[in-house]
């Protein structure tokens, strides 16, 4: 394929760095799930920002549909709400923009939309995807990889920029976990993620935990990738919790932060100057078996790491 | 098209656990696009435990959407009854939504198009079909239709039971009626 051997691609780290992304610095995020809310009402001190799934909280007609994008009314008045407070941040998994047969801009219609209505300071989604043909559209349920080549990156760099245009906040893509890895790619992951940064313009949500799945399952080096990492891309961190099964460790959102995530979010916090926020995720069936004050450390061990790296958290002026 | 068509393959292949040993086999993918390279990852990956991980995901996540949504039926038919069911269902039909709802009566509807020796298998599919189709998301100011369900025994005879995680006996009186079902203005069930 005539790459040079560390498989940088050639032409695009040569391109010059679009500006970064400038985003407020809005300190500690905590992920919605409907079982935590109860959590956030009684809590809400403890966290900074609102970070939630979109397709959480609508329903989706599928493509085409006059109607597609149905909200769950409880949900909506519950973020609603909260956005008077502090900055409700949405974290895709619905636009699939890796998939090769078609890209969704009645999904990025609906982000504009979204961004009329709750004014968030940048948005993500994830670089992976779940939909493909197969005698229909299916959906994987599951974010899968896109293969790291030179094919994949041209289309995906296009569409965030077209995101970018569309939805006038900074865009942001997510590192992706996966349990197995594609042959002969024309790029290593970190190379992929900062000649997409470039040549896109969208920012970095730089997911520790999936990082540390990768590093666990596919025995990828995080000191190197991190190493590697464009710093000035990330704009968000995401902190998680894991469980093992079938010898693999899964990225299930199911508990604390692993020790080794936590020495990585030293590691990078002094270093990502445009960063803003740390998001920590859970789902919401872990959350009574967690419990209420393990969650409480969690926040709080990253609100101290947060104070220590960087100012004071921008609160939303209703 | 090739790098549709490599992630079409990659999807049936997390999906479909029989086309994925065939593919690790050898077995043929001409009926996809593929470059020489994907026919390679493709091959590669079939055989790769972190696919079956994966593959073990999905399946989870399926199920669990059935098994959430269709507590009677499964009460009724029994896990080892429904794991093949569910097999048989996904041999023909891709995941094709995140949603719950959606799933669980996609496969409804492929349950009720079954043969069943249980007396009082399509009346409950067809019961617990209802009830989702009434919580399906719709757009704002459409109707919810009420649904109407057949049954061929007194329905107190073969709910009851199931709704305290029993199978109903042989007892159930045998009594043809239809039930009607509708949202009130609360959005809660209504019979008639």
């Amino acid at each position: 394929m005539g790459l040079p051997e560390s498989g940088r691609a050639v032409g695009t780290t040569a391109l010059p760095r679009p500006p970064a992304p400038s985003v407020p610095k809005l300190g500690v995020g905590l992920g919605y799930q409907p079982e935590l809310r109860s959590f956030m009402e009684r809590r809400p001190d403890e966290f900074d920002f609102l970070e939630v799934v979109p397709e959480v909280v609508w329903n989706d007609l599928g493509p085409g549909h006059p109607s597609r994008y149905v909200p769950d009314a409880e949900a909506s008045a519950f973020l609603e709400a909260q956005s008077h407070e502090r900055y409700v941040i949405p974290h895709s998994m619905g636009l699939s923009i890796g998939s090769a047969h078609r890209f969704d801009r009645e999904h990025v219609e609906q982000m504009k939309r979204w961004h009329e209505w709750l004014r968030f300071p940048w948005h993500s989604d994830h670089l992976a995807f779940h939909l493909a043909e197969l005698d229909g559209e299916a959906n994987a349920n599951l974010t899968l990889p896109i293969a790291l080549d030179r094919e994949a990156l041209q289309m995906v760099a296009g569409r965030a920029a077209e995101v970018r245009r569309t939805v006038p906040t900074p865009f942001l893509l997510e590192n992706n976990a996966s349990y197995f890895r594609l042959e002969q790619q024309d790029f290593e992951e970190v190379d992929f993620l900062n000649a997409l940064t470039r040549g896109s313009g969208c920012g970095l949500l730089l997911d520790l935990h999936n990082l540390y799945v990768n590093s666990r399952n596919l025995g990828l080096d995080w000191r190197t990738f991190l190493d590697r990492l464009d710093m000035d891309s990330v704009v968000e961190v995401h902190l998680a919790g894991g469980m093992e099964m079938d010898g693999f460790y899964l990225d299930a959102h199911s508990g604390p932060t692993p020790e080794p995530v936590w020495w990585m979010l030293e590691a990078v916090l002094p270093q990502c100057a445009n960063l803003g926020g740390v998001t920590f995720e859970l789902f919401g069936s872990w959350y009574e078996p967690m419990g209420e004050d393990a969650l409480r450390r969690q926040l709080a061990r990253v609100r101290k790491l947060w104070s220590r790296h960087k100012p004071e958290p921008v609160r939303r002026v209703a | 098209m090739s790098l549709s068509a490599f992630q079409s393959a990659l999807v049936r292949m997390v999906s479909d656990a029989t086309w994925r040993e065939d593919v690790r086999t050898g077995g043929s993918l001409a009926a996809f696009d593929l470059s020489e390279r994907e026919t390679r990852r493709l091959r590669a990956a079939a055989g790769d435990p972190g696919l079956a991980v994966t593959a073990t995901l999905v399946r989870s996540f399926r199920l669990g959407k059935v098994l959430n949504l269709l507590p009677m039926t499964r009460t009724l038919l029994g896990d080892a009854r429904l794991g093949q069911e569910v097999r048989c269902f996904w041999a023909v039909q891709p995941p094709r939504t995140f949603y719950a709802l959606d799933e669980a009566i996609a496969f409804a509807e492929y349950l009720m198009k079954r043969n069943w020796a249980s007396p009082f298998a399509l009346e409950v599919v067809t019961f617990e079909r209802a009830l989702l189709e009434l919580r399906r998301a719709r757009p704002a100011g459409e109707g919810v239709p009420a649904q109407e369900i057949s049954f061929c025994h007194d329905p107190r005879d073969v709910l009851g039971p199931l709704s305290k995680g029993q199978r109903p006996g042989k007892r159930a009186r045998v009594r043809s009626c239809v039930v009607r079902a509708s949202l009130d203005e609360r959005g809660q069930v209504a019979w008639s």
